[in-house]
């Protein structure tokens, strides 16, 4: 399996965190508010593109809304391929930051 | 979506819309909308604009990544199905690309033709400045003769006269017999040439300084090959050739071997020095090829404008003496191949009307492939449209689709261009040997070739894939999966348009096929009005080894002799020129008691007793010249052309009457000829004076009749040899000669012949796919009918008829057009056939037989199936 980027990572936790609710605006704020720092549109939809090509997210379409000027949104959750990634990931993050690691670099 | 106050500026939409593909400009553009309204809601209208800008150029060069990395994704996505796509409908996508295949390739090779003859002359550094000085002569308001060449002393006082005229170089024609000991031939590219000839003109010397080779009499340069040819690795500078057995000439150089692409084309150079003194001063008399170079910024016209002063003076001398004036005209170097055809033409000069046409056809081959894909992919799309409804409600997009089918086209294209190189390297060899051209593949390094190409191949891909792509993509998914889809009637009418347009133009160039060759053949097999069979020509003896006038008659005169005791041999004959080569000989004449009238310039030969008879031209009038009228030295015989130019009623009228040879001589008519044809019977019957001769240093004519042509050949040759030591035996068979005069012509049919077979081939294997296609489609159709009682007969008979009446309908339309162009065609020639109605009939003819052919194998096919089972099928 490929692993996740940092940023992709970061993208698909935020829209788990995110349940029903993951479109592009909330999860620039969630992942902006998670990383401490504004990221931009660009900076997210990149990895988050990435995602969507490797079957780890789902698109759905909603309803248009007013605020998007009549647009719809596009939500995204995870997938099952997309669990077995953060799950990798996190074996992966835990295996590398041992203990030992984690009380050098604090 | 209304514009307000809340929606974010317009200018960064656009922006956005320019670098996001569409459906990330949707998600992103909503993003931002939202947060800019909640931006202003929060901070204020000031703020939310500077949030906004701030964030689009963060983010420009993310965007941009994205987009093309992701373009590249799709392109190898869409790709891979494009390749599946084409295997798998294996005998369609043959088919496709094996036509355009083919209509490339034919532009190919024409394009290659093109070149070759639009680079003509081009060589030379300063040839976008030279220009050929040449002479019109008029008699009052009317053309009297317009030959390509000039007056001996125009060239140099024009030089010196005008300053914006920097240099000029002339020639004039000097074949002989060249040899140094035992070896030698007869040379016909030999030219007199003035010594700035490799100044004005580049061609290159490979030894000798090109400002002195040709400055000194006696001296003379020559081509690689010739070097070779007569002293093989040996240095030829310093050594001599002697000329004609009399003079020694020296070489003072080697010139690179001229191009093919050269109007004018030499193996040897002698110095025009050697012969300047002979030459006539007047300017009314043409015998010079001249050329001028000019200053880069001088003006031609300008300059054109100012010869009839220079000339004035001259002209009033030459229409006090002659009669005619003369004027003096500009040709510019560039437009000689393909423009110029004038009487005297140093060679015979390619044409752009041919090329033009060339193009033109090529052009069709092209549409017709091109159309081909069009039909066979429109009707192809019936099958994909599932494909197309399942990617919509998949949510591809339009443009999406559109991509993908034109990424479909440009494989295809890609495959047929590759395909179409190869084809054109095979071809080229056949062609060239079928046709007798030259080609060779030249073009693979310009830059401008492959530009055309591309073009070509660009135009190709968007023009075929544009109209499927869009009727493709523009299906509605729900129809389709209904399966309501079967393709609209304005398609089918689309469709059988195109039909017609392809059959219409093989039907065009069938009849231009037929016409041309028709053409040539009436031209090969006309009765001359001269009687050529088995008539051996040879080139005349310029060497003469005889110390006396009376010697060298005596000489021809045995040798004559020698020959008719030969029972193979029944006559001979000596002339200047034979009937198949052009007359170069012109001089004016008129009745002597019109002293009044300018006189008319004629052809003029010369000719011996048995001339008139070995040819059997038949006498009008009076006689041949005999050995009993010693006065037939100072008579003339003139043909019918000649005696109605001058101005006599009838032959008996023009008999024993005196004409003025160029206001100088006198000459009394004895014998009034027939007109035969001397030339391509392309010209008019030229009216001919001529003299008596009996030299034998032009040609001589030898009539056979026998079975053993070698044998005669070899009895000739070796009485040849010992009346006129010194000269070589070069001789060719008259009717041989009259049939290279058409090389041109026939070429020309041939290669109709070539593009009308090519056309057809296309327009059938479009034909076949597109009824493959129909026939498949109303399988139900047919089922029901058979079931409802028709016969196979009926069935076959309906599906047929389509396509019979679209070929008629093609054809129709070619008759006038194609009518009306090869009508025109054969008004160039002065001796023609009538277009005739056969052409026609063959046209539609063949086309019908064609196309119903095609189409029948699947229709046969499709009348044989069971019912029970094409009902069932869906």
């Amino acid at each position: 399996m490929i692993l996740l980027s940092r940023s992709e990572e970061i993208v698909l936790l935020a829209i788990w965190k995110l349940k029903d609710n993951a479109y592009g605006v909330t999860i620039r704020d969630q992942v902006s508010a998670d990383t401490g720092h504004d990221w931009t549109f660009g900076a997210v939809y990149k990895p988050l593109k990435k995602l969507n090509y490797r079957n780890y997210v789902e698109k759905i379409i909603s309803g248009p809304s007013a605020e998007r000027g009549g647009r719809s949104k596009y939500l995204y959750t995870l997938t099952s391929d997309g669990e077995e990634a953060l799950r990798n990931i996190l074996k992966i993050q835990n295996a590398v930051w041992t203990k030992e690691t984690k009380l050098a670099f604090e | 979506m209304k514009k307000n106050e809340h929606t974010p500026p317009v200018l960064g939409d656009r922006l956005l819309r320019l670098m996001l593909s569409s459906e990330d400009y949707y998600q992103l553009s909503g993003d931002i909308e939202e947060v800019f309204r909640r931006k202003k809601a929060e901070k204020g209208f000031a703020s939310s604009i500077f949030w906004y800008w701030l964030h689009l150029f963060k983010s420009l060069p993310t965007f941009l990544s994205i987009t093309v990395y992701w373009s590249f994704v799709m392109f190898k996505n869409y790709l891979k199905i494009a390749f599946r796509n084409l295997f798998k409908i294996r005998v369609f996508s043959i088919i496709n690309i094996f036509g355009l295949a083919v209509g490339m390739a034919a532009c190919l090779l024409i394009i290659q033709y093109i070149t070759k003859e639009f680079s003509y002359d081009r060589f030379h550094e300063h040839a976008d400045n030279i220009y050929r000085l040449r002479l019109t002569g008029f008699v009052g308001d009317k053309i009297d003769d317009e030959g390509a060449d000039c007056n001996n002393p125009a060239g140099k006082v024009v030089t010196e006269t005008y300053p914006e005229v920097v240099d000029f170089a002339k020639m004039i024609k000097s074949p002989g017999v060249f040899s140094i000991g035992d070896l030698k031939y007869r040379e016909e590219k030999v030219f007199y040439a003035s010594s700035s000839f490799f100044k004005v003109f580049s061609f290159k010397l490979l030894k000798g300084d090109l400002e002195t080779v040709l400055s000194e009499p006696n001296k003379m340069v020559i081509s690689e090959t010739t070097a070779k040819k007569y002293f093989r690795d040996e240095d030829p500078v310093g050594k001599t050739l002697s000329v004609n057995g009399r003079t020694d000439f020296m070489i003072t150089g080697v010139f690179e071997d001229v191009p093919g692409n050269s109007h004018f084309k030499f193996d040897i150079l002698k110095s025009f020095e050697t012969v300047e003194a002979r030459m006539r001063t007047s300017w009314a008399f043409t015998e010079i090829y001249t050329y001028l170079q000019l200053r880069p910024d001088a003006d031609p016209k300008a300059l054109e404008a100012k010869f009839p002063a220079l000339a004035a003076k001259e002209n009033e001398e030459i229409v006090k003496k002659y009669g005619f004036k003369i004027k003096l005209f500009l040709q510019p170097l560039t437009d000689i191949h393909l423009k110029s055809h004038l009487d005297r033409e140093i060679e015979q000069n390619g044409s752009e009307r041919f090329v033009y046409f060339l193009v033109i056809i090529s052009l069709f081959i092209l549409v017709i492939a091109w159309i081909n894909y069009i039909n066979l992919s429109t009707a192809r799309s019936v099958n994909r449209a599932t494909e197309v409804g399942v990617r919509k409600v998949l949510g591809a997009y339009k443009t999406q689709l559109i991509n993908q089918f034109l990424l479909e086209s440009f494989l295809l294209n890609i495959i047929a261009a590759a395909a179409a190189i190869i084809l054109a390297n095979i071809f080229l060899p056949l062609l060239n040997n079928y046709t007798g051209l030259d080609l060779s593949f030249t073009l693979w390094t310009s830059w401008k070739f492959w530009l055309a190409f591309s073009v070509i191949f660009f135009t190709g891909t968007l023009l075929s894939g544009l109209y499927p792509s869009f009727i493709l993509s523009s299906f509605l998914p729900v129809s389709v999966l209904k399966g309501k889809s079967t393709g609209s009637f304005k398609q089918g009418f689309l469709r059988r348009g195109l039909v017609v347009i392809q059959f219409g133009i093989s039907a065009a160039l069938i009849i231009g096929t037929f016409v041309v060759f028709r053409q040539v053949d009436f031209m090969q097999k006309k009765d001359l009005g001269i009687n050529i069979d088995q008539t051996l020509m040879l080139k005349g003896a310029t060497v003469i080894t005889a110390t006396s006038r009376q010697q060298y008659f005596e000489s021809i005169k045995s040798f004559k002799n020698e020959l008719l005791s030969n029972p193979s041999i029944k006559k001979v004959a000596a002339s200047s020129f034979v009937p198949g080569e052009v007359v170069y000989w012109i001089d004016g004449y008129k009745k002597l008691e019109d002293t009044n009238e300018k006189t008319r310039t004629c052809n003029n030969m010369r000719i011996d007793y048995d001339y008139i008879d070995l040819y059997d031209i038949p006498i009008l009038a009076g006689r041949s010249f005999s050995e009993e009228f010693p006065s037939d030295a100072q008579s003339v015989i003139i043909n019918r052309a000649a005696m109605e130019f001058i101005g006599f009623e009838n032959p008996e009228k023009a008999l024993d009457k005196t004409i003025v040879f160029n206001n100088t001589q006198n000459f009394k008519i004895i014998g009034v000829i027939e007109n035969y044809n001397h030339e391509n019977l392309k010209n008019a019957y030229k009216p001919v004076v001529m003299n008596l001769s009996p030299a034998l240093t032009g040609r001589c004519s030898i009539k056979l009749q026998t079975d053993d042509i070698q044998m005669t050949i070899a009895f000739i040759k070796d009485k040849w040899n010992k009346s006129f030591p010194g000269n070589p035996f070069d001789y060719t068979f008259l009717d041989e000669t009259f049939n290279r005069l058409y090389t041109a012509d026939r070429q020309f049919g041939k290669m109709f012949g070539i593009f009308a077979v090519l056309a057809i081939l296309i327009a059938c294997l479009g034909l076949f796919g597109l009824s493959f296609f129909t026939t498949v489609q109303r399988t139900k159709e047919i089922g029901i009918r058979k079931v409802l009682g028709a016969s196979d007969a009926n069935i076959i008979k309906l599906l047929i008829q389509e396509f019979f009446i679209l070929t008629v309908i093609g054809n129709i339309i070619a008759w006038p057009a194609a009518g009306y162009i090869m009508h025109r065609w054969l008004q160039s020639f002065a001796f023609r056939v009538d277009l005739g109605w056969i052409a026609f009939v063959l046209a539609i003819f063949l086309t019908l037989v064609i196309s119903i052919f095609t189409v029948s194998f699947q229709s046969i096919k499709a009348a044989r199936i069971n019912p029970a089972d094409s009902i069932r099928y869906e």
